[in-house]
């Protein structure tokens, strides 16, 4: 074997000189010249290098005997261009987990300490591109320009560094951001089963972050490639590629390669939360990064808890997403805002990783199936969504049309379980279920048609004041649609007063209520003619 | 008791053996077991394993240093 390898780089050699004279016959000592000169500044100095032993290799984990000074969580190099994590370090074995899908790897092989950490190469060039769990580019655009190599595993930023939430992080969701409003810099987990728009919500706010100086970072962990190539087809379809970044291990890759993946992505992140950019990331999702690292774990030979997941599982998730942050100015002043995901079965958020991961958080979003085939879509359950933090980042004209609406929705909900079992309703509180019902309504929205800000506020502000009263709860949808191409045709001014005034007052008020009144007037044919009835 | 492989392209004489256990001796308090290998395919110079450490000064090793050297300078 070693033999054969030193034949191959002999030959190496030999070809390498042929090449040297043929160029020095040809034309100038120019080749010779270059390549003796980086000859000269290699550095062949003897150094103490630490050997392993490969002992057995299976199921992507090597075990080694040897590397005495190994550190946990160092490189591994297993020749071939092929490098591996050392994670189990015993008496006389170091468990070490492969990283590519190593074929070549025998027993009996050495393999030495690589001599570093594992980071990532991360600059500015890495913006809308595609790369897998190591960083390296999917997309066959060739190599990420050399930048800065950011370590996958670092420690959080100290308090001393960090401010509070302050700035909001607007999705382009009614519901979320005027009930459960998001902060740069907050961690809010989106949590319920499958198929009830979770990514939908995700990438939506990826989409509403165009044009904000926003940095978005979409990591996919173990996800089918059909939904991946589907996502990064609305970025691209959307134009959101120019701002954003995916860092995806799809469900075929190496257990190893999607335990590190978030690492990875969150490494991206910190990249430019060091030049003070704020920065969205997407880890999609936590409940198949955990089972991921419980593969690992147990082929390890780790002992396993509940669910027979490792004992270290929630210190894994809290310091990776301990890593979201908002910095103060003394820091540069950027923050990384992280929208985990987790996938609850029927429903149960009481299961292991959930419960892990909501107590880590600062708020969860719920997404229930009975809402979704409800039709009322983004089908978030607004009684057991929160944001705990996020209150204090939403703007003061949001927090005052929210406030009002909140109470609306409490309403109907006690109305709602009360009207089932009387058909005849007085007229306030049948107005009060009508109010409601049309406030629930107005929530609805698609989610790739996210809204901003200020055109929120006009429809939630339209909404909980009556001006919908007279409106078909059916035609709502196509109310708000002409109404939001009002607004962006020609109140142009009353937007921009929205979005500067910090605070409704009562001009700006009575403004929003004549412009309200005034486009229903002139849309006649959306209005309620059976109202009575 | 340590164990310690010594690999040359030559066989050393008992001289040069004594030089080496003397010089490793030193650094260790544990009793050492010196194990010389001949191998021909490293050209020349020496390589030392002390348990897993490994200390390659050999012709092999340096080209091999080399070559890992210029390609990274290539790719760059």
């Amino acid at each position: 074997m070693i033999k054969k390898k030193t034949q191959k780089i002999t030959a190496d050699f030999s070809s390498l000189m042929d090449g040297i004279k043929k160029s020095s016959n040809v034309s100038s000592n120019f080749f010779n010249q270059q390549l003796s000169t980086l000859v000269k500044k290699t550095n062949i100095e003897t150094e103490a290098k630490s050997l392993g032993k490969v002992l057995s290799y299976g199921d992507g984990v090597v075990a080694v005997e040897g590397l005495d000074d190994i550190n946990a969580g160092e490189l591994v190099d297993l020749g071939n261009d092929s490098y591996g994590l050392a994670l189990n370090l015993e008496k006389d074995r170091v468990g070490v987990i492969s990283l590519m899908d190593d074929k070549k790897l025998r027993a009996g092989d050495y393999v030495k300490k690589a001599g570093r950490l594992l980071s990532v190469n991360v600059s500015d060039s890495i913006i809308g591109r595609v790369v897998d769990g190591l960083g390296v580019p999917m997309d066959k655009k060739g190599a990420i320009s050399p930048g800065k190599e950011m370590p996958l595993e670092k420690i959080a930023p100290g308090v001393i560094t960090r401010k509070s939430v302050s700035v909001p992080l607007q999705t382009g969701v009614k519901a979320i951001d005027a009930i459960i409003p998001i902060g740069r810099g907050q961690r809010e987990l989106i949590i319920g089963d499958r198929a009830t728009g979770k990514t939908s919500i995700a990438l939506g706010a990826v989409l509403n972050q165009k044009d904000q100086d926003v940095v978005c970072v979409y990591v996919c962990i173990g996800q089918k490639r059909s939904s991946l190539a589907n996502a990064i087809g609305i970025l691209k379809k959307h134009d959101a590629m120019k701002y954003s970044v995916v860092v995806a291990a799809t469900a075929s890759a190496p257990a190893s390669q999607q335990y590190l993946v978030p690492f990875t992505g969150q490494a991206i992140a910190e990249y430019f939360l060091e030049k003070g950019k704020d920065v969205l990331i997407i880890f999609d999702d936590l409940s198949k990064h955990a089972k991921s690292y419980r593969e690992i774990s147990l082929l390890l030979e780790r002992p396993s808890g509940r669910e027979a997941y490792p004992g270290d599982i929630f210190y894994l998730h809290s310091r990776l997403l301990e890593r979201s942050c908002c910095l103060n100015e003394d820091y540069g002043g950027g923050s990384v805002t992280a929208l985990p995901i987790v996938e609850t079965q029927a429903g149960d958020v009481s299961a292991y990783i959930p419960t892990n991961v909501i107590s880590i958080t600062d708020g969860q979003i719920y997404l229930e199936t009975d809402l979704f085939n409800q039709g009322l879509k983004p089908a978030i359950n607004l009684g057991l969504s929160v944001s705990r933090v996020g209150g204090s980042a939403q703007i003061k004209a949001m927090k005052q049309v929210a406030g009002t609406m909140k109470l609306d929705l409490a309403q109907l909900r006690e109305l709602e379980a009360f009207a089932q079992f009387s058909s005849d309703l007085d007229q306030k509180t049948k107005a009060q279920l009508d109010r409601g019902l049309r406030v629930r309504s107005i929530l609805k929205q698609a989610w790739d048609k996210p809204l901003k800000v200020e055109e929120q506020i006009m429809v939630i502000y339209a909404a909980v004041n009556g001006y919908l009263d007279d409106v078909m709860e059916s035609r709502l949808i196509v109310w708000e649609n002409l109404f939001i191409k009002h607004l962006r045709g020609g109140q142009q001014d009353l937007l921009d007063n929205i979005r500067q005034n910090l605070k409704l007052d009562d001009t700006l008020k009575e403004n929003m209520s004549e412009v309200i009144r005034k486009f229903n007037e002139s849309d006649q044919d959306l209005q309620d003619n059976n109202h009575d009835e | 008791m340590i164990k310690i492989n010594v690999t040359t392209a030559t066989k050393l004489d008992k001289d040069q053996l004594k030089k080496i256990r003397d010089t490793i001796k030193d650094k260790y308090e544990d009793r050492i077991e010196l194990n010389q290998i001949v191998d021909a395919s490293i050209v020349g110079g020496i390589k030392i394993n002390i348990g897993s450490l490994q200390f390659d000064s050999t012709v092999i090793g340096k080209l091999r240093m080399i070559k890992k050297q210029l390609l990274a300078a290539t790719q760059q």
